[in-house]
């Protein structure tokens, strides 16, 4: 799981882009392209490579308030972009 | 990512020419002159009219799209249309400026192709010696920061090596590795006999990209995909035929997947003729495969039909002469034996095995 400490940002094969159809983020990479949730799109924006994982997870907290899955769902999320190679900056 | 037909891929074959001869391409075996190619004017417009039809990433492919002079501007139109850009390429001929110039025109990521990791026999699916090249443009790729998807499509020859091929992917820092089985279509149904691996090789080839995988997990993405010869279900073509895929010809044609002007009998619209969306949504061979309406048993009844959409529609016109029937890879197939005794003469120790290599049309 990723640490909380860490600081992700994109890595400079993807981008985001807003669907013109669907209105969806999409997350596009070579080959492939991911739909994101709104929440996705949310974590997505704030990975800039100065926030840690905890203060995102805090950040989304205060728009939403918090519920007990919450930082569980966004480390879920971002480990899934870290295995696909998606991310920088979260090196232990 | 959706279930209505809409297009997120666009494949722009910009020529069939090509200096490499692979025996085991999927463009048409019977390449024609007459198949002028599209001009950049025509290509710009096909590009603006893919992006506004929802279309999110484009490869730009081919044949070699290298050969085409323009291909500097593409990328560039591309990019002006907000598309994800790749080049999808044997990296013959190229040299490092003009790699550096497609950088700088906005070019997203590379997909580079190799035959082996070893020279001789890259040489001998190739048809020409290129590996030195490639090696040499893999590093230029990694030296201007351009995200590398290392390709190799894979066959008897090489099957055995996909633990050096993952040694020569990581060496050449690839984020991305495809390990494609050979799709027995195009020039590989004509050397299909000398293509075709033994179970146990594909077995080995496997059990050693799960280990890679897991190994270089978060480093090097890994995609081994297994050939439909051996599995008992059909892949699932394009994603389904006209859903998410569209695929521009050289000369215009618009298919829904790059194989499917061969299916005689089907009626294909030109770019420049129709507008493209008109020709996604209404185009006769669009919709000809588009649902389950044309569907026959086993593939009417069958609860995978979502799942594979029956198949491989070219699959199924080359080897059992009916585009609409079931995939012969299917084990549930009435044809399913043409696939079985192909994939059991590989088990059989081959004669010599002839190649037949592909000739590409003369340069315009």
């Amino acid at each position: 799981m990723i640490a909380l400490d860490a600081r992700p940002r994109l890595a400079p094969k993807a981008r985001l882009r807003v669907d013109s159809i669907s209105g969806k983020t999409l997350l596009v990479y070579p080959e492939r392209g991911l739909a994101l949730n709104p929440t996705g799109a949310e974590v997505l924006a704030l990975c800039d490579g100065e926030r840690r994982v905890s203060e995102i997870i805090a950040a989304l907290a205060a728009r939403h308030g918090a519920n007990t899955g919450l930082a569980d769902e966004v480390r879920d999320f971002l480990q899934k972009l870290a295995d696909r190679n998606l991310l920088r900056g979260i090196e232990p | 990512m959706s279930n209505a037909p809409r297009p997120y891929t666009l494949v722009a074959e910009l020529t069939y020419r090509c200096p490499l001869r692979c025996v085991y391409c999927s463009n048409p075996v019977q390449i024609e002159k007459r198949w002028a190619e599209l001009d950049t004017e025509l290509w710009r417009r096909v590009l603006r009219e893919a992006a506004a039809l929802g279309v999110v990433q484009v490869h730009l492919s081919g044949g070699e799209p290298l050969l085409r002079d323009d291909l500097g501007e593409l990328i560039a139109a591309s990019r002006a249309a907000d598309l994800y850009t790749s080049l999808i390429t044997s990296g013959v001929p190229l040299e490092r400026a003009r790699l550096a110039e497609l950088a700088q025109r906005g070019l997203d990521a590379i997909q580079l192709s190799f035959q082996d990791d070893r020279a001789s026999d890259s040489r001998r699916i190739a048809g020409v010696a290129a590996l030195p090249q490639k090696l040499a443009v893999a590093a230029w790729v990694r030296e201007l920061g351009l995200p590398l998807t290392v390709n190799v499509v894979l066959q008897r020859s090489n099957i055995e090596r996909v633990p050096e091929i993952v040694a020569l992917a990581e060496r050449l820092g690839a984020d991305r590795l495809e390990l494609a089985n050979t799709t027995y279509l195009g020039w590989a149904l004509t050397n299909r006999d000398a293509l075709v691996p033994t179970r146990a090789a594909i077995e080995r080839a496997r059990e050693a990209a799960r280990v890679a995988t897991e190994r270089l997990r978060g480093r090097m993405e890994i995609l081994f995909v297994l050939p439909d010869y051996h599995t008992d279900f059909p892949r699932p073509c394009m994603g389904g035929w006209g859903r998410n895929i569209l695929v521009i010809a050289p000369d215009g044609l618009a298919l829904p997947c790059h194989q499917a002007r061969t299916i005689a009998g089907l009626e294909f619209d030109n770019v420049r003729e129709r507008a493209l969306g008109e020709i996604w949504s209404d185009s006769p061979g669009f919709r000809a495969f588009r649902g389950e309406d044309w569907m026959q048993e086993p593939c009417r009844s069958c609860e995978r039909r979502a799942t594979d959409f029956g198949g491989c529609r070219c699959q199924a016109f080359h080897l059992v002469g009916d585009a609409a029937a079931t995939d012969p890879a299917c084990r549930l197939s009435p044809k399913h034996s043409i696939v079985v005794a192909a994939r059991e003469g590989a088990e059989r120790p081959p004669a010599a095995a002839e190649l037949v290599y592909r000739r590409a049309p003369t340069p315009r």
